[in-house]
């Protein structure tokens, strides 16, 4: 990881041991990932934890296109999160879900019927299964989660 | 047609300013939309574990401290009449002289509206809603009560209209109080708790059942929450219902002491209920026939695209349009209706291609539709 590359992993995760329990415990090395893949980069707005319809999206990334990206993280069952995953294809260019464990197949099926992307991350590693249908949201509301991505990253 | 406006006590009392500047501002508009205050009484009728501002400025404006109970329920035999009566002199003395009381906020609101209102145009409450209690039937010692502070406030409130509130746990105990008023009425109705989308097709009819028992016996009836069913009902004798547009079509007494703000979700008009926006975006996708609108708010555009208040000001349309069409449909013919909408409707989304648990949660937004259709037309 080059310099730039660690001052941008210490600017969004400052503290790792904040995210040491269940599902946040996936969140440093997917923010080393991103990091390293070129998916978040010096304009990009990390939030953790973004109010959205009512729900909560575990990550949201704003890049400096204004281009959206949803993660919602997961350890054990599949269902639940490749729904929210789905729900947050309607507003974001791109839906993850990102899990602990490797999954069955018929959750892989259900993340390719929805569209949405699948990482895996096993300790430092992180494994793209499934890449995410790129999708253009409604410009309202797309709108409206660029704002809200903002604001929480500001803060 | 019934139109007016419901102010919970809590906020008349806490929030005087802005919800009387609101409230009084509007009542000197030409239209002159009628309001009454709910006192919300039953908050009073349970321990209060975490009492807001709310609560005790409305104890307060009934000059009672003790009514903000922290370490017990209260129990009937602390309602005697020697306490009954001054608190039911004060709810007079508050509803006359809102409509009279100095607001700082009334020319803000008055702007807002864009007409030329003055304070001394404001109204007073169209009558006095008197205080009351929540009660399983007219054997509860809560409804001798309950009947008291009607008696209280109709004796102090002279020639000022003054309507009573039956509050029931269930349908059969709603019928049963309703049983006990012996001279033709307006009288105000709650069964507590009673969620139209999340009740039996059996708890339903009995609502209904007491609806049309009550309206036989001369009642004119308001349900002081209800949702889409209660449009319904107008065909069983209910003459109007306070439809909490957004945030309570149905309440427990219990839960009173936990209102708040109202979530942001899209109005489904094909259900008649509210989903959250997700969904009703996953069932545009589906087909946008599914989520259609012809309301000035969507204005075509599906439900992801719209924001918060464009959320209430659809959902406010939908449910005019509701009474507006609905009303005077006859039971039967809105219980087949809202059965062939069901059968459509599962049709639709079972042969879409969604992931099963997407699919379960799209078709059970639709459960209550046969439990009201059977609501409607059982005997």
């Amino acid at each position: 990881m080059s310099p730039e590359c660690h001052a941008l992993l210490r600017r969004h995760l400052p503290d790792p041991s904040l995210f040491g329990k269940g599902e946040a415990a996936l969140t440093p090395a997917l923010l080393q990932w991103l990091i390293a893949t070129g998916r978040v980069r010096s304009r990009t707005a990390v939030a953790h934890e973004v109010p959205w319809l009512g729900r909560r999206v575990d990550l949201a990334l704003l890049n400096g296109n204004g281009m959206t990206t949803a993660f919602e993280l997961k350890i054990g069952r599949l269902q639940r999160v490749i729904e929210q995953a789905a729900y947050n294809r309607a507003s974001f260019h791109r839906s993850w879900v990102v899990t602990g464990n490797k999954p069955k197949p018929q959750g892989l099926v259900w993340a390719q019927e929805v569209g949405v992307g699948l990482l895996v991350v096993r300790r430092d590693s992180v494994s793209a299964l499934i890449n995410p249908i790129p999708r253009e949201p409604h410009p309202e509301a797309l709108r409206r989660l660029r704002a809200t991505i903002a604001a929480k990253a500001k803060r | 047609m019934y139109s007016g406006i419901l102010v919970p006590a809590t906020i008349a009392a806490f929030q005087r300013q802005g919800t009387g500047g609101f409230v009084l501002s509007l009542s000197a508009t030409d239209e002159s939309p009628p309001y009454i205050i709910d006192s919300r009484f039953p908050l009073f009728q349970q321990r209060l574990e975490a009492p807001k501002k709310s609560h005790t400025a409305l104890a307060e404006l009934l000059d009672d401290d003790e009514l903000v109970l922290t370490d017990h329920e209260p129990t009937p035999t602390e309602f005697p009449k020697d306490r009954i009566d001054p608190m039911a002199r004060h709810w007079v003395e508050f509803n006359l002289g809102y409509g009279q009381r100095e607001n700082a906020n009334f020319d803000k609101y008055a702007k807002r509206l864009g007409q030329d209102v003055r304070p001394e145009q404001a109204k007073a409450p169209e009558a006095i809603l008197a205080p009351y209690f929540a009660c399983r039937d007219s054997r509860d010692p809560w409804w001798e009560r309950s009947t008291a502070f009607f008696e209280s406030t109709k004796a102090q409130a002279g020639d000022v209209r003054c309507l009573r509130v039956l509050c029931a746990l269930t349908g059969a105990g709603l019928d049963d109080l309703l049983a006990t008023v012996s001279e033709a009425e307006q009288l105000v109705i709650w069964v507590s708790d009673l969620d139209e989308h999340n009740t039996t097709a059996d708890e339903l009819m009995s609502y209904r059942k007491a609806v049309e028992n009550g309206s036989r016996r001369g009642h004119e009836l308001f349900a002081l929450y209800g949702g889409f069913f209660s449009v319904l009902l107008g065909a069983a004798g209910l003459r109007g219902a306070s439809h909490g547009i957004g945030f309570s079509e149905h309440r427990s007494w219990r839960e009173l002491p936990k209102s708040g703000a109202p979530p942001a979700r899209y109005y489904l008009r094909r259900v008649h209920r509210y989903v959250v926006q997700d969904l009703a975006q996953v069932l545009y996708e589906v087909s946008p026939a599914i989520t259609e609108c012809p309301c000035p708010h969507c204005n075509g555009r599906p439900p992801i695209a719209l924001d918060y208040h464009d959320l209430m000001k659809h959902s406010v349309w939908c449910r005019d349009e509701e009474i507006r069409v609905w009303h005077g449909t006859s039971l039967e013919t809105a219980g087949q209706i809202l059965r062939n909408e069901y059968e459509g409707l599962t049709r639709q989304i079972t042969t879409a291609r969604l992931v099963p648990r997407i699919r379960g949660r799209a078709l059970d937004v639709l459960q209550h539709l046969p439990e009201w259709a059977a609501a409607l037309e059982g005997e």
